[in-house]
This record gives structure tokens, C-alpha cells and sequence, in this order.
């Protein structure tokens, strides 16, 4: 009788020990993965201490970011929250998040100006290189992304879903082939692409929607995925897997990792100074370290184990023709090329 | 006379619940086997044979949390059905309730719902009420996904209980709690037993809703598999899923020595 009495009294104070917080507390949304354990694990706890609160978290990705946003946005409940810069130009556009408030934010000079989106309302603070994942005892790396359409590959490309952001790359890809346009100019044909995009589908095995797939590379099912992140992919290299990526000529794509700050969410100088310790030079390189994305500010430096594995510091970026999509014109037409994907490739 | 199948429809039925249960149960066997795979990555066909992953799952301070805390949601939100759950199947059996059907419809809807928009509807709700509390979040959550199901296992043993027996009970001068507990409740045991159970699994097993309400502190089972997929595939992560299928399995045999759940099931 008593240890059930003691149970009965336990269950209701496990599930109103979250509502009693520290005095001041904020809500971020953060990504999942390595670098989502980074920052409950590392940066956080410090951030709680120095600051004397609560930082409540939840996981997710852009889309689901997005979500959350859209759905508290009469009454916001997040104060912070991480999304890729495609979404920083919806999250503006909706009005979902406010200008980072830079006269609060001491490191904000700090940051790369290639890594401040939008007028201010989404800085990076990690940024992972994007290209093609293959078995470098198997294959060679990709000189130019046109060899993905060569016939040795045929049913040998693991391609990725179209519903992510990767997906897009390899649209604007195909446009600088077909235009011998770089990237950056390339981006604005992806309208043109599509009969080139119909001459890929026989080399396409599949899509993929879980970056652990591309072991598939490894285990020798297929030859190539992509377009895949760094960030994915070089922690199972790290770990000893048959994986690497390359970079083709054409350029590298930049997944860039953001930080906006809500409107009007609670807290807001809280939130500020969880910006700010974000964007701490020490922060950055240990994040940088643990999860093998780039750092976002200057002044950074790497042992060579990690550097071989990141674009960094700018003058590499440049080198590898690092390339950041402009998302305000993409964004609104996403929804029809999405379709023309999905008519090109499920036929 | 035997219930057994002869003949003809023995050739025909067999090879077919034969084939059922291996499509069934083929994934689940992937899974284990890529669990003891003494590769550094998970890999089906896996390549040697090691319980390390056990070893190293069952010491990770986050699966022990993760798997504490999901059986104490399940537990409450199992307790939540019920309370609810259970008086609901009786007033929609028992009771000449205006607008019966639509109120029957209206307690099943959950089911019917894509749960992904049940979970964004429920993150919207708190935002309104303020309540950032995602232990109590989750728990509201799981009892509006998990009541159904009581509601659906109960209502249909309601409907095969003998009424008569609770008639002569109070006859007999019984009360209605103890017509209740003595008649009533031994009669639709088995599908009490069957919502618990699809309650207690399905508030285990669920990601959807857990997705909007859990914070990073708070990270049920499904969720913490989700992340260590996100992050890195080694064995470990079908190390964890083979002990939530165990763990299912223990709770489908206890279900069964309390309260005869194939009797349930068979109704």
C-alpha cells in the first residue's frame, strides 16, 4: 500500500517539475543531431550559470522550426530559434522573427559579412559544405558535376529527396551546365533545367531522406549521393567508413546554420545574450571542433585534423567557390519545381 | 469437432499466415540482427557478432532517462485514458444521451485525425494557455491520442456484457459500485485490459505529438532513436529499438497472465 502511495505522489511531481523554472527563462529551438548535443551539453549549461536561468529546448529542423513559429505566433513561446537561411527569408517575409537586435550583440562585428542574411535578421553561426558523397576506394571524386549524367553511373546515384533544401542545389547544378553560368548567376535559370534533370533519372537508384543512408555508399550499393551536407557525412569518415566527399568545379554549396531572434518572444534581452554567447569566439571553435561545420566568425584557427574536414577560414571558402542561394527568389517558386520533381522523377 | 484446418483450405491458408507473419515480423528481425553487428556502423547483413551495443546502450545516462521517463508518460497517460476513457464507454452504451452518435463520433475522432496536426493544434493550444511545461504538455497530449482507444475496447465489451446479471445484482440489493466492481467490471475485464494496453503502447511508441511537446530535456524513447539516427548510425540505435521491442513484448505477456488479453483480442 505504501509503495503505492509513494508512486501516486511521484507521477504528478515528475510532470510539474518542468513548470517550476529559475526566475528568468527562454525557449530555444535548436537543431537535432551532434551539434543539437553540443549545444544542450556544452554551451548551455555555462549559459545558465553566467546568466542565472533556464534555457528550455526543443529539437527540430527548419521546416519544423518554421511550424512551431507559425503555430505560437499570437502568443510566441520561443525567444531563439536556429533555422537554415532559406528559412530566415520565409521566417522575415511571415514576420515570424524580428531584426537581431545588434546593439545588444557585442560578437555580431565578428561574424563574416557573407554570413549576415537578410538585413540583419539571421546571422550563421555554423555553415557546412554541400556536395557529392562517394567511396574513395571505389571511385574517383567528381571533377565537374556533369559526370553525374555519364552513363558508368547508371542506377548508381542515390539522389536526395526533393523536399530538402539539397535538393534545390542540384537544380541550380544542372542550370550551370546547361548556361556555363557560375552559380550564383545559374540560380536564376533553374526554370530550364528540366529536360537536362529527365536525362538524370537513369542513374538515379532512389531518392534518400535520412543522411544515414548514404552508408549506402560505403556497403557499395550505389557509387554517389547527394547533394549531401559535410556535416552528415565526414563524422562516420572520422569514425573510419569508406566516405568522403567532393566538390566539383562548378562550386559549393554553404548550409548555413542561423540564428533569429522571435518577435516578440519573452525574454528578449535573455535572448540577446544567448545570441551573443552563440556567437563567442571560443563558442564557435569549439562548435566548429565537435560537429566539423565552419565556423562563422573570423580569427578561428584549427588543428589540421579538423581544418581538412572545414571551409575555413574565408580564404578557402573562397577557393572552393563557396555559394549561398538567394533564397528570396528560390523560396516562392519552390513549390512548383517541387511538383516538376516529383513529375520527372515518380514517372 | 476439430477447429483445425484440413485440406484444400490448409494448403491455401497456411502458406498465407506463414507469409504474413514473415512480413510482419521480417523488419523486426533486421533490426536485431544489425544490433549485434560487430561493424562500426549499422549494416544488414551485419559482420561478426558482439552484445557491446548493449552493453554501451544500457550504461547511456540518455536511453535510461529517455526510457524512464517514456514509461512513466505511458503509465500516466494509460491512467488518463481510463479516467476518462471508462466513464465515457458507459455513458455511450448505457445511457439514452442526446446526439449519442455524434458524441461517440467526436471521442473516436482522434483516431481518424493525422496526429502530426493533432500535435501542432496542442503546440498552438499551450502557446495560448502559457503552459511551457512539456512533461504536462506531453501528458495532455497522450491522453487525447490514447483515450480512444479505451473508449473503442471498452464500449465493445459494454455491448457483449449481460445485462440481466447486473439487474439481479441490484435486485439483490447490490449498489452500483459494487454491481459495478463484482458484475460489471469482471465481464468487460478483457477490454479494459486491451485499451490499456493500446493506450499504454501507443503513448510509448509515439513520435508525432511527442515532436511539438518535448523539449530537450524531457526526450521521449521515439525521439531520442530519431536523434541518434539524425546524428550517427551505429548498431547502437537497433541496440535501443530491439529493447523497446522487448519491452513490448514483456508488456504484451503481463497484459496477457492479468487479465487474458487473447480473450480481448478475440472479440
Amino acid at each position: 500500500m505504501r509503495r503505492r502511495q509513494v508512486l501516486g505522489a511521484a507521477l504528478p511531481l515528475v510532470f510539474i517539475r518542468g513548470a517550476t523554472a529559475a526566475p528568468r527563462s527562454i525557449q530555444v529551438g535548436i537543431y537535432t543531431a551532434q551539434q543539437g548535443e553540443y549545444v544542450r551539453k556544452q554551451i548551455i549549461p555555462k549559459f545558465e550559470t553566467d546568466f542565472d536561468c533556464k534555457v528550455f529546448t526543443t529539437e527540430g529542423v527548419t521546416l519544423t522550426q518554421i511550424a512551431a513559429l507559425r503555430a505560437t505566433r499570437e502568443n510566441p513561446r520561443y525567444s531563439v530559434m536556429f533555422m537554415d537561411d532559406i528559412g530566415v527569408e520565409l521566417s522575415k517575409r511571415e514576420s515570424l522573427i524580428d531584426p537581431l537586435p545588434a546593439d545588444k550583440l557585442p560578437n555580431l562585428p565578428g561574424v563574416l559579412p557573407r554570413f549576415m542574411f537578410y538585413d540583419g535578421y539571421g546571422a550563421a553561426f555554423a555553415i557546412s559544405t554541400g556536395g557529392i558523397v562517394y567511396n574513395p576506394q571505389v571511385t574517383k571524386p567528381l571533377a565537374s558535376y556533369a559526370e553525374l549524367w555519364e552513363p558508368r553511373f547508371k542506377q548508381k546515384f542515390l539522389m536526395t529527396t526533393p523536399k530538402f533544401t539539397q535538393s534545390l542545389y542540384l537544380l541550380i547544378a544542372a542550370a550551370s551546365l546547361i548556361t556555363g553560368k557560375p552559380l550564383k548567376e545559374a540560380q536564376y535559370e533553374i526554370d530550364s533545367v528540366w529536360p537536362k534533370m529527365a536525362e538524370l533519372k537513369p542513374n538515379v537508384v532512389s531518392t534518400y531522406e535520412n543522411p544515414s543512408q548514404v552508408m549506402m555508399v560505403a556497403q557499395g550499393q550505389v557509387e554517389l549521393a547527394g547533394i549531401e551536407y559535410s556535416k552528415n557525412l565526414f563524422p562516420y569518415t572520422v569514425q573510419g567508413a569508406p566516405l568522403d566527399m567532393c566538390f566539383p568545379k562548378e562550386g559549393t554549396f554553404a548550409g548555413v546554420n542561423c540564428l533569429t531572434f522571435v518577435k516578440g518572444g519573452p525574454e528578449p534581452d535573455l535572448a540577446a545574450a544567448f545570441i551573443n554567447r552563440m556567437l563567442e569566439p571560443a563558442v564557435q571553435q569549439g562548435l566548429a571542433a565537435a560537429t566539423l561545420t565552419s565556423p562563422s566568425v573570423k580569427g578561428a584557427t584549427f588543428a589540421p585534423d579538423i581544418a581538412k574536414y572545414i571551409a575555413y577560414p574565408e580564404s578557402k571558402m573562397n577557393e572552393m567557390g563557396l555559394f549561398t542561394a538567394d533564397w528570396t527568389f528560390i523560396n516562392p517558386k519552390r513549390p512548383a519545381w517541387l511538383e516538376k520533381y516529383n513529375q520527372v522523377f515518380g514517372s | 469437432m476439430s477447429a483445425r484446418l484440413t485440406g484444400g483450405m490448409a494448403w491455401l491458408f497456411y502458406p498465407l499466415t506463414a507469409a504474413t507473419m514473415l512480413f510482419v515480423l521480417a523488419p523486426l528481425a533486421v533490426i536485431v540482427a544489425m544490433s549485434v553487428s560487430a561493424n562500426a556502423f549499422a549494416a544488414f547483413p551485419p559482420r561478426g557478432f558482439t552484445l557491446a551495443w548493449y552493453g554501451r546502450v544500457l550504461a547511456d545516462p540518455d536511453f535510461l532517462s529517455s526510457l524512464s521517463f517514456s514509461a512513466m508518460l505511458a503509465a500516466a497517460a494509460t491512467a488518463g485514458a481510463l479516467l476518462f476513457g471508462l466513464p465515457a464507454a458507459f455513458a455511450l452504451t448505457r445511457c439514452a444521451v442526446p446526439g449519442r452518435e455524434a458524441l461517440r463520433v467526436i471521442l473516436l475522432s482522434p483516431l481518424i485525425f493525422p496526429v502530426l496536426v493533432v500535435g501542432v493544434a496542442l503546440l498552438r493550444l499551450f502557446s495560448d494557455w502559457n503552459s511551457n511545461s512539456a512533461p504536462f504538455n506531453l501528458l495532455i497530449g497522450h491522453i487525447l491520442v490514447t483515450t480512444p482507444y479505451v473508449v473503442r475496447t471498452v464500449t465493445a465489451s459494454l455491448l457483449l456484457a449481460d445485462l440481466s446479471l447486473e439487474e439481479a445484482a441490484r435486485t439483490l440489493g447490490a449498489g452500483w459500485f459494487r454491481v459495478f466492481r463484482r458484475v460489471t467490471l469482471p465481464q468487460i475485464a478483457p477490454g479494459v485490459a486491451a485499451g490499456t494496453l493500446f493506450a499504454f503502447m501507443v503513448s510509448f511508441d509515439n513520435y508525432p505529438i511527442s515532436m511539438w511537446l518535448a523539449d530537450a530535456q524531457y526526450v521521449p524513447m521515439p525521439m531520442l532513436i530519431y536523434r541518434q539516427v539524425a546524428s550517427i548510425f551505429t548498431p547502437a540505435v537497433p541496440a535501443t529499438s530491439t529493447l523497446m521491442i522487448l519491452f513490448a513484448f514483456v508488456v504484451v505477456v503481463l497484459m496477457e497472465r492479468l487479465a487474458g488479453l487473447r480473450r480481448a483480442m478475440a472479440m
